[in-house]
C-alpha cells in the first residue's frame, strides 16, 4: 500500500496548557487520516460514539448550573487517570474562541451545537484524535473513537475500553430494562451511533447512488452529509449510520452495518469497473478536468474543492493519474475546511481572501 | 389537555408525531407507522425526524383519565412533565425513566421497536455483556413465534444469527466482542 504511516507529534506535558495543546491538534494530520485502513480507497474513516449520563443528575438540558459543574468536575478527573487520554487536549467550551471551536468541529471532534453552548462543558481529545469526549452536551457523556477506513472492530474496541475504564469511576444511570439512560429517547438501550464514511463518486457519475441506497440502507439506517446530521452531501461522501439503539446489542448494530458497507463497496465497485472498461474516455474526461482545475484554479470554494477532490480521488484509486499519497488528499480535505484557514494562516478576514488562499495551498499540493 | 386525535395520512391509528410538511410550517399529524413511511420517502434520518417531529408519548388510555387533567404527573426528581416532555422533545433526568416507564416503554418499542436492553451494560454489572445471552434471546424467538408476532420473531432470529457469527469470528481472531 501507498499509505505512509506518520507518528503523532507528542506532547509531554499533561492537559492543561490550553493554547499549546489546542495549536499542536489543529496542526496535526488526524490519525484516521494519515493511517491505512481496510477498504480505505473507498471508505474514508468509522466512527462510534456512544451517549452515557452519570447517574442521580439531571441531563444537561435542564441541569442547574451547579450541576452541570459536578459533572465537569467529575468527569474531567475521572479522565486525568484514564491512560488512553493521556496526553489529551482539555477544552473549556465556554472559554474556547469561536475559531478554535469551528476547527474541533471541522475536526468531527465536538458537534456544532456544543460548539456554540454557553454552559458549563468540556471536550477531552486525547493526542491523536482517536477518541474524544463531550461532557455536557445533549447527554452527561458523549464518548467517541473515529478509525481510518471500515474499522468498525477496532472503533468498537476503543471506545468500549474506555467507556469501561469511566465507568469504573463513575457511576452511570442505567436500568436493567431501558439500558444506558439518555436525554432523547432515540439513543435510549445501548447509546451506540455507529457510522462510516463512504465515497461513492462511480456510482454518482453513473447516477445511481440514489438508486443503491433505496435498495441497501433499510429503513433502520441513516445516509447523512458529511458533518453528520442536517448537513450537505459534499464531494460524493455520505455518512451511513445506525438509527436503532435499542433492542439490539453492540455486535448485532456493528455487524448489521458492516454487512450494508460491504454491499456499498461492491456496488461502488462494480462502477468503478464499469467506468474503467465501458465508459473509460468519458470517466478520464472527468478526472482530468478535476485534476486541471485544481492544479489551476485562482479562486477556490470548499464546495467546489470538494467537489474535483472527489474525481481526483477516483482517479487515484483507479492509478488514472501519477500517484498521490491518500494522505495529501485527506490532508486538502481537512486543512482547507474556513475556520483551519483562518487559524493557520495570518491575514485571512473574508471568504474571498479564504478561497484564494485555498486555491493556492491546493496548487501546491498537487503541483503538476 | 389536547383532544384524541387522528392520524392524518391512514385516518385509523392515533397520531403520535407532527411534522413540518413544508418551510411555510404546515404540520401534519400523524401516527408512528406512516410518520415512518414518510420518513423513508425522505432521506432524513429517523433522529433528525423525531428531533423535528414533536413527539407525543400520551396513549389514547392515558388521555381519558380525568385526574390528569387537575393533576399532570411529574417525575419526582426534575419536576419534567408530559407535557415539558412533548415540548422539548427530551427526557429530564433518569428518574423520569422510572416515574414515567409505562409511558417511554410504550414509545421506545414505537422508536426501536423493542422497549428491552440486551447490549452491554457498565462493568461492575458487565456480566451478560461479555457473553451475549443467545440462549434468552431464544427464548424470546419462541415467544415471539407463539404471540404470532413475526416481524419481531424476524430480529430476534437476524439477532442470533449475528451473534453467533459475532462469536465465531471473535474466537478466530481472538478479540473479544462484547
Amino acid at each position: 500500500m501507498k499509505r505512509t504511516i506518520k507518528k503523532n507529534p507528542a506532547e509531554a506535558e499533561p492537559a492543561r496548557q490550553l493554547a499549546l495543546h489546542v495549536d499542536t491538534v489543529i496542526h496535526q494530520t488526524p490519525f484516521w487520516a494519515s493511517h491505512a485502513g481496510d477498504q480505505d480507497d473507498i471508505i474514508l474513516s468509522t466512527r462510534i460514539r456512544l451517549a452515557r449520563n452519570l447517574a442521580g443528575i439531571p441531563f444537561p438540558t435542564i441541569a442547574r448550573r451547579e450541576e452541570l459543574d459536578t459533572v465537569v468536575e467529575r468527569i474531567g478527573n475521572a479522565c486525568k487517570s484514564i491512560r488512553m487520554l493521556q496526553p489529551a487536549l482539555t477544552v473549556d467550551i465556554r472559554q474556547c474562541k469561536t475559531l478554535i471551536s469551528k476547527a474541533l468541529v471541522e475536526r468531527r471532534l465536538i458537534s456544532p451545537v456544543f460548539a456554540e453552548s454557553s454552559s458549563a462543558g468540556i471536550a477531552v481529545i486525547d493526542e491523536s484524535e482517536q477518541l474524544s469526549i463531550m461532557v455536557n452536551e445533549e447527554d452527561h457523556l458523549r464518548l467517541q473513537s473515529i478509525q481510518p477506513g471500515l474499522s468498525l472492530q477496532e472503533a468498537w474496541r476503543q471506545i468500549s475500553r474506555l467507556d469501561d475504564e469511566l465507568s469504573e469511576q463513575v457511576e452511570y444511570a442505567f436500568s436493567d430494562k431501558f439500558g444506558y439512560l439518555t436525554a432523547c429517547p432515540t439513543n435510549t438501550g445501548t447509546g451506540m451511533r455507529a457510522s462510516i464514511l463512504i465515497h461513492l463518486p462511480a456510482l454518482s457519475i453513473l447516477e445511481q447512488v440514489d438508486q443503491a441506497i433505496k435498495e441497501l440502507a433499510p429503513s433502520e439506517l441513516a445516509i447523512r452529509g458529511f458533518y453528520g446530521e442536517g448537513t450537505d452531501i459534499i464531494g460524493n461522501i455520505y455518512q451511513v449510520s445506525n438509527q436503532l439503539t435499542l433492542g439490539r446489542t453492540e455486535a448485532a448494530i456493528i455487524s448489521r452495518l458492516e454487512v450494508i458497507a460491504y454491499k456499498f463497496l461492491d456496488l461502488e465497485r462494480n462502477a468503478r469497473d464499469k467506468l474503467l472498461h465501458i465508459h473509460r474516455v468519458r470517466l478520464e474526461d472527468e478526472v482530468f478536468r478535476a485534476l486541471g482545475i485544481l492544479q489551476a484554479a485562482r479562486v477556490l470554494s470548499s464546495a467546489e474543492l470538494m467537489k474535483h477532490l472527489s474525481m481526483v480521488r477516483l482517479g487515484n484509486e483507479l492509478n488514472l493519474i501519477q500517484e498521490i499519497d491518500h494522505r495529501i488528499l485527506n490532508e486538502l480535505m481537512i486543512f482547507t475546511q474556513p475556520a483551519h484557514l483562518q487559524l493557520l494562516h495570518e491575514n485571512i478576514t473574508d471568504p474571498e481572501s479564504r478561497d484564494v488562499l485555498r486555491a493556492r495551498l491546493v496548487r501546491e499540493k498537487l503541483a503538476g | 389537555m389536547k383532544s384524541e386525535s387522528v392520524c392524518q395520512a391512514c385516518g385509523i391509528n392515533p397520531a403520535a408525531v407532527f411534522i413540518n410538511t413544508s418551510d411555510a410550517g404546515e404540520k401534519m399529524q400523524l401516527c408512528v407507522s406512516c410518520a415512518q413511511k414518510k420518513q423513508e420517502e425522505s432521506t432524513m434520518g429517523l433522529q433528525e425526524f423525531f428531533e423535528k417531529a414533536s413527539m407525543t408519548i400520551l396513549g389514547p388510555e392515558e388521555k381519558q383519565k380525568p385526574e390528569e387533567e387537575s393533576e399532570p404527573k411529574a417525575c419526582t426528581q426534575c419536576g419534567l412533565t408530559l407535557q415539558d416532555f412533548e415540548k422539548l422533545g427530551l427526557i429530564g433526568c433518569p428518574t423520569c425513566y422510572k416515574v414515567f416507564e409505562q409511558e417511554l416503554s410504550e414509545l421506545l418499542k414505537r422508536i426501536h421497536g423493542s422497549f428491552k436492553h440486551i447490549g452491554s451494560r457498565p462493568r461492575p454489572r458487565r456480566v451478560f455483556a461479555s457473553t451475549p445471552d443467545i440462549a434468552a434471546l431464544r427464548a424470546e424467538l419462541h415467544q415471539a413465534i407463539e404471540q404470532e408476532n413475526f416481524e419481531r420473531a424476524a430480529e430476534f432470529r437476524d439477532l442470533i444469527r449475528d451473534l453467533e457469527r459475532e462469536q465465531h469470528r471473535s474466537e478466530d481472531s481472538n478479540r473479544v466482542i462484547t
